[in-house]
């Protein structure tokens, strides 16, 4: 070998391991443990995003579509797999909700919406999709936990029966307002109220061609773009006050939702106007009901509370991971007709602090 | 801290070869000796002390030894224990390995072996004595061979000149080795693993044809990328720090006979064996009888280098059982036919091996060849063809480099032309420092 190609070779060794050691210094990002030096060595890599990016790119050139917790669809949607949930999870799910049942003497409902992954599995390969954490499995090992002592929806059949049409959308975990209406519809017969037909509402498409969170830099040219529709209530003149409650701070809206997109940097956040750690949407005129009801969710239950909003003059949603002590001991149960646990099986497995249940007042 | 990290790339060696580039000669030694011993330290802390012990104690043997020349009885008991030593050492890590389900000790057996080979030669008056305890530490446990070899002799390890231009041609030359052998193992040989992972796991519900096919060709691929890998890995490092280790692994499955192969698979183990044992066990060079047994302990000492399983003495009484036909009748029409047709014929008898090599439960080696064969087993089932579909670069690009041609064009190309081999070598440098580091990260 030529002095030129050799002196090249060591060159460039010696320009990375330069470069790595000045961003560590740079970054303070040294440690004696060996394990956590390699992964300092390897977040301080010069140009490491785009070395990462360029093996995704060669890995999907070559048919890989799976990379990592994600698969990628036929038809562009990122179907993000779920881990299963540990036995304490279920254990503390049972417990704190029971407890809560018990204390104040109620049968609440309960509710696991499955994700895209465990429902558009005709988007990927037989194998993959066998791969994939079965969720039927995590929901009805939930449900049967609760003896009786809950009242559980089960919404699995409903979206599955529906799978060809747009209620995931490609690039959130996350239904869409379409999907919306299916939950809602199964939550209108478990919770015995009148279900409002999709007649009684006026789609709006209100955002066209917009990513979501899953599709980052690496899967944004694989994955098809989404678009926001909102369904407007009317079946009979009523208007709406959604307000979004802080520990520090409160905003409201006078309506369901945000017709504007372009001044929010989540594009999801048109229903609702944004997701906070309490919400409270109430009918302000043309009420026919006086229902009230209480829901602890994520926030994935924007696709279908507005289309819940109709049928109660007060509801009450609450993220047990966001609100504070004091926002929670502000709740009084007893105020409310129902109670509901709504979440997906992702923020389910992933672990929800049902511990702060025992702060609700 | 394994050789094929990210921290060894760029911190380790960087850092070690400037300072023994740095330091004066007459120290080179002393501090590959200390960086090696580092090595150790930081790739196996836990053993690290058992191994600074294990090396301290031989070289005082090894002292001992020297001193005996005139007393034959010590000379005899100082060799039977330097023998029990690194029998016991070998063994408390196979041992441990076993009880903890990991692979074969390789750091362990490259210093014990290697150690043995010293005392024997060094019984026999046949090895150069090492006085210095620094030659002595580089020469047992030089930290480049340390994964999976080679072995080396005392006396057969060339040294390179170092001199004012030893820097860049032989630093530059070794890190292109170095950086093709990390590649092998970290680009080819790791994912082509975590493939054969999924074909096992794929033919234990449900075997098919093309499953057991596929997985005794990935197995095949994954195992030459790995022991090629590192020993270009080793023989790179050697050329960064002056020494020219011999080649442990040469395109073995293009071999024209069996006989050859297990010459050119694991190189330096089996000349070990057989330099060591089969050579010492064969008295009458005529005996068929005496053949025949010594070539199967060879075979299957071969296969045990790799872990005490059942699977290894089975893969080395296989190919003990091919190198005995050859020698009776077979090797002759081999060696008339065209070169091609026994290149063929070996090719197919040292895949199947790999499906015996390769059975972590022995089990499951008749139903494999039995699927090989479309007896009881479907065509394909919907995991292997996922498969498939998901590993068809790696799988394309793991078969061409698995032949020599690539191998030979470069060595074509460095003949004909330095200044354009010069300038491939610096450019596959860079896209393999790329496509390991993506890997890695």
């Amino acid at each position: 070998m030529k002095k030129f190609a050799s002196f090249a070779i060591i060159f460039m060794i010696l320009a990375v391991s330069v470069s790595v050691t000045a961003n560590m210094i740079a970054n303070k990002d040294f440690s004696f443990d060996p394990e956590n030096f390699e992964a300092a060595v390897s977040e301080n890599l010069p140009f490491r995003d785009s070395v990462s990016d360029l093996m995704g790119r060669i890995r999907y050139f070559s048919g890989v579509r799976h990379f990592g917790d994600i698969y990628i669809g036929t038809d562009g949607s990122l179907l993000k797999d779920i881990e299963e949930p540990t036995s304490r999870i279920f254990s503390a799910a049972k417990s704190y909700i029971t407890g809560y049942a018990e204390k104040n003497q109620i049968k609440p409902y309960f509710m696991l919406v499955p994700t895209a992954a465990a429902v558009l599995q005709q988007e990927i390969d037989d194998y993959a999709a066998e791969e994939i954490y079965n969720q039927r499995i995590m929901i009805n090992k939930m449900y049967s936990q609760f003896e009786g002592k809950v009242r559980t929806t089960d919404v699995y059949q409903t979206m599955f029966d529906h799978r060809n049409e747009y209620i995931y959308y490609h690039t959130e975990d996350s239904p869409t307002a379409l999907g919306g209406y299916y939950i809602y519809s199964e939550l209108c017969d478990r919770l015995d109220i009148p279900m409002n037909t999709m007649d009684s509402f006026s789609a709006v498409y209100a955002a066209h061609g917009f990513y979501g969170s899953l599709a980052n830099d690496f899967f944004l040219p694989y994955a098809s773009a989404d678009f926001i529709t909102l369904y407007e209530y009317t079946g009979e003149k009523c208007s709406f006050n959604v307000k979004h409650i802080y520990p520090d701070k409160t905003s409201s809206i006078d309506c369901l939702f945000i017709y504007d997109g372009s001044v929010l940097e989540n594009k999801l956040d048109m229903l609702l106007g944004e997701h906070s750690p309490i919400t409270e949407i109430t009918r302000t005129e043309g009420a026919s009901t006086t229902g009230s009801i209480l829901i602890f969710g994520d926030s994935t239950a924007q696709s279908w509370l507005p289309f819940l909003a109709a049928n109660y003059l007060r509801i009450t949603f609450v993220d047990l991971d966001e609100a504070s002590y004091s926002l929670l001991n502000n709740i009084v149960t007893e105020e409310y007709d129902h109670v509901l646990f709504a979440y997906s099986t992702a923020s389910f497995s992933s672990g929800i602090n049902f511990a702060n249940l025992e702060y609700i007042g | 801290m394994n050789i094929n990290s990210l921290t060894f790339l760029f911190f380790f060696l960087p850092a070690a070869l400037i300072i023994y580039n740095l330091s004066p000669k007459k120290a080179k030694s002393a501090v590959l000796a200390v960086v090696s011993a580092l090595f150790l330290a930081l790739s196996r802390p836990g053993e690290f002390l058992l191994f600074a012990a294990d090396i301290v104690l031989l070289f005082i043997l090894s002292e001992v030894m020297l001193k005996s020349e005139e007393n034959a009885r010590r000379k005899k008991a100082v060799f039977i224990f330097s023998i029990f030593i690194n029998a016991a050492v070998i063994f408390y890590f196979s041992l441990k390995n076993q009880l903890s389900g990991g692979f074969a000790p390789f750091a362990a057996m490259v210093i014990s072996f290697t150690a043995i080979g010293y005392f024997v030669d060094l019984y026999k008056g046949e090895a150069k004595p090492i006085r210095s305890f620094a030659d002595f530490t580089v020469f047992l446990a030089f930290f480049g061979k340390l994964s999976r070899g080679p072995l080396i002799r005392a006396g057969h390890v060339e040294a390179n000149p170092i001199n004012e231009s030893f820097f860049l041609s032989e630093t530059g030359n070794g890190l292109y080795l170095f950086i093709r052998g990390l590649a092998k193992y970290v680009v080819l040989a790791s994912p082509l693993a975590a493939i054969h992972e999924q074909l096992v796991l794929a033919n234990y519900s449900e075997i098919s044809i093309v499953g057991a096919w596929l997985d005794m060709i990935v197995f095949s691929m994954m195992i030459f990328f790995d022991l090629s890998g590192f020993c270009d890995m080793a023989r790179g490092l050697g050329k960064c720090f002056g020494m020219e280790l011999p080649q442990n692994f040469y395109f073995p499955f293009q071999s024209p006979t069996v006989s050859d192969f297990l010459d050119r698979f694991n190189m330096t183990v089996t000349g070990f064996f057989r330099h060591y044992i089969y050579d010492v066990l064969r008295n009458d060079k005529n005996s068929r009888p005496q053949f025949i047994v010594n070539t199967i302990l060879i075979c299957m000492l071969c296969g045990i280098w790799f872990g005490i399983e059942m699977n290894f003495i089975f893969w080395g009484l296989y190919i003990a059982a091919f190198i005995i036909i050859e020698e009776l009748f077979l090797k002759k029409i081999l060696l008339d036919i065209p070169r091609l047709f026994a290149r063929a014929y070996t090719f197919a008898v040292t895949m199947f091996s790999m499906t015996i090599f390769s059975a972590e439960d022995t089990a499951f080696i008749i139903p494999s060849f039995k699927a090989m064969f479309g007896i009881n087993a479907p065509m394909i089932t919907s995991q292997v063809s996922y498969i498939v579909s998901q590993n068809m670069l790696l799988l394309g690009v793991g078969a061409f480099f698995l032949i020599s041609a690539f191998s030979m064009l470069i060595r074509y190309l460095s003949k004909k032309s330095p200044v354009a081999y010069s300038v491939f070598a610096v450019l596959e440098s860079a896209v393999l420092l790329v496509l390991i580091a993506a890997e890695l990260l």
